[in-house]
């Protein structure tokens, strides 16, 4: 009986009811602006809106990063209903694919950072500094990863279903 | 690498799936698999060759031959 090192299937159902439950909850906050922060110092209508909109991003954004951390890593780390080395050999596809998309992410991330920064700052906007994204670091790689993979696995799967 | 996996399967009238079922212990081959192999999409290791060649009862060297690029 061969082994794959991976945890049982079953984990990759709870990895992705997480996800869910992670999905909803900052859906939950989003909507209901729960961290929202008063500004006191920023004056007007416009301004006012976009502190306030920022500002209740942050928490949100921070338990939504918790959530999909462990629901990736789950998926991530668990087998496919039925492993085999066929599916193996994808992971090991995937993963330099992977290392070349999130440098390209955070390119983009570090450009689109740098404009919005100089922006803001033209507007004097307080805490433009505090900016973070939804998806950071490791979260985002294994999320990237888990995405790909599927996508790989489901076109192959399309791909190879061959008459009996 | 050429195989006659789709042949030897013809000859014994095996479908894709059942193949994947014999050839499997329990972790299992998906029919995908199979098709892979049996497009050439997929080289199977040498373990899970030599299962498929005992599944039809015949040498590794009649289900599996190099081509000249490999």
């Amino acid at each position: 009986m061969k082994k794959y090192h991976l945890l049982d299937h079953k984990w990759q159902k709870i990895g992705f009811a997480i996800f869910v439950f992670g999905i909803a909850l900052f859906l939950i906050f989003l909507l209901n602006s729960v961290f929202t922060f008063q500004p006191t110092q920023i004056e007007g209508l416009v301004e006012n809106y976009k502190l306030r909109l920022f500002n209740s991003m942050l928490v949100p954004s921070a338990l939504l990063s918790f959530f999909l951390a462990i629901a990736f890593a789950l998926m991530a780390l668990s087998q496919e209903k039925q492993e085999d080395e066929r599916i193996v050999e994808t992971r090991h596809q995937v993963l330099p694919r992977i290392v070349i998309l999130y440098i390209i992410v955070l390119a983009i991330r570090f450009i689109a950072l740098s404009f919005v920064q100089r922006l803001a700052a033209s507007l004097s906007y307080a805490y433009v500094t505090h900016i973070t994204g939804m998806f950071t670091g490791v979260t985002a790689f294994i999320g990237y990863y888990v995405l790909f993979f599927k996508l790989s696995l489901w076109k192959q799967n399309r791909e190879l279903n061959d008459e009996e | 690498m050429k195989n006659n996996l789709r042949v030897e399967r013809a000859r014994v009238r095996m479908t894709q799936q059942e193949l994947a079922d014999k050839t499997a212990d329990k972790t299992g081959v998906t029919r995908q698999t199979i098709v892979a192999i049996e497009q050439g999409k997929f080289n199977p290791s040498t373990v899970l060759a030599l299962k498929m060649a005992r599944v039809f009862n015949v040498t590794i060297e009649a289900l599996f031959e190099l081509e000249e690029t490999d």
